[in-house]
């Protein structure tokens, strides 16, 4: 429901007061920019086919049509990527336990394994850790 | 002075919380339904770079999932097999074919081919396809019938609430070792005499004359047998289970 607000009518009597030095003045100037809704350049944006009202038509559509459809909201598209040759011998996820010796190095225990156990995930293979000995076997 | 709230405003507050009412309890319901896997993941079929149609490798050749996803009984990743498996048999059938071009082209340069990924496991969540195959646990429970599918597409929501209503019930989806890659299994296929002898009674069929009786074994049956057989005890209650 719309109210229309009144202001409280100008007493007839008494003291009046004024609301801005324009109204004090009372010059034809200041009643002719008064009778103006919007005064000159407040309404529009001066020069070329760009209005103030065609640049909110156009960017108030295009925001609009931007969030329809919610265009950005989706699942980020993932991929797998398998081997192109399988790796023999490896599981996805499982690493593979090999026994290693170098040709050059010498034999680290008398009994048992003679090699530096060597652990590669996915065929990517890890040194050996520092002070191994390797002679778990 | 005159009122400055005209007398329709009297009820406003009770509007307001009829609207408020009204508004949360459709976001909530909106979001209970289309904020769930049911709704967002559910029929997600994306390109893939080759539009391999399992129905036809599957469906008709009969081949078994194990051959190309062949790690799936010793390894929690079930993986999608490499251009070398698919060269197996397209470097003698089907040669020219040309959507085989990307898959000639990664035999040719060693770069492999980015499928697009369907199902995804949250990272939070533990998952391992070996403990679910190796008891009795088959893909169409978790995939759908794949080997109907020209192309794949997500068939079931894979949210936590469908897990928990497999884990809390998982006689409702157990098989025998057998037929885990038999998309097409029914319970009623199930040879009664074969299975009893394997793996024993089910509970009401103790007097039963089995070489005689045409009575068919159901999910129920089956379910509850191998359940005690293997001792299935799935994580229901304890969050650690698969949180881990």
């Amino acid at each position: 429901m719309k109210r229309i607000f009144e202001h409280p009518s100008t007493p007839l009597t008494g003291k009046k007061y004024w609301r801005s030095l324009g109204q004090l003045d009372d010059t034809p100037e200041f009643r002719g920019w008064l009778e103006r809704e919007f005064p000159q350049g407040a309404a529009e944006i001066q020069g070329g086919d760009v209005t103030r009202r065609n640049f909110l038509k156009l960017m108030g559509a295009s925001t609009a049509l931007a969030g329809l459809g919610l265009s950005a909201c989706r699942r980020p598209t993932m991929h797998l990527v398998p081997f192109t040759r399988g790796v023999e011998w490896s599981i996805p996820g499982k690493p593979l336990f090999f026994h290693h010796r170098p040709a050059h190095a010498p034999r680290l225990c008398s009994a048992g394994g003679d090699d530096a156990r060597r652990t590669p995930h996915e065929d990517r293979r890890q040194p050996p850790a520092r002070g191994e000995q390797g002679c778990d076997g | 002075m005159a009122n400055i709230f005209p007398r329709g405003s009297n009820i406003l507050p009770i509007k307001i919380v009829v609207c408020a009412l009204v508004l949360v309890n459709a976001v909530s319901m909106g979001m209970w339904y289309y904020f769930t896997p049911k709704y967002t993941r559910v029929g997600y079929q994306p390109a893939q770079p080759v539009p391999f149609p399992h129905d036809v490798h599957v469906g008709q050749l009969g081949m078994d999932c194990r051959y190309c996803h062949s790690f799936v009984e010793v390894a929690a990743h079930s993986n999608i097999p490499t251009t070398q498996v698919c060269m197996n048999c397209h470097s003698q059938v089907q040669r020219d074919n040309p959507k085989l071009a990307p898959i000639r082209d990664s035999w040719a340069s060693g770069k492999p081919v980015e499928w697009v990924q369907i199902h995804k496991t949250s990272d939070f969540v533990y998952f391992n396809h070996s403990a679910h195959v190796n008891r009795g646990v088959s893909c169409v429970s978790c995939h759908g019938k794949v080997n109907e599918m020209p192309v794949v597409y997500h068939a079931k929501p894979h949210s936590m609430a469908w897990c928990l209503d497999c884990h809390r019930d998982p006689k409702s989806a157990l098989r025998p070792l057998n037929q885990i890659t038999n998309l097409n299994w029914e319970p009623k296929d199930e040879d009664v005499q074969k299975f009893v002898s394997t793996f024993g009674r089910p509970e009401g069929w103790e007097g039963k004359d089995i070489t005689k009786s045409t009575d068919k074994l159901t999910q129920e049956d089956i379910g509850s047998v191998l359940l005690n057989k293997w001792h299935i005890n799935p994580p229901d209650k304890n969050c650690a289970g698969c949180h881990r």
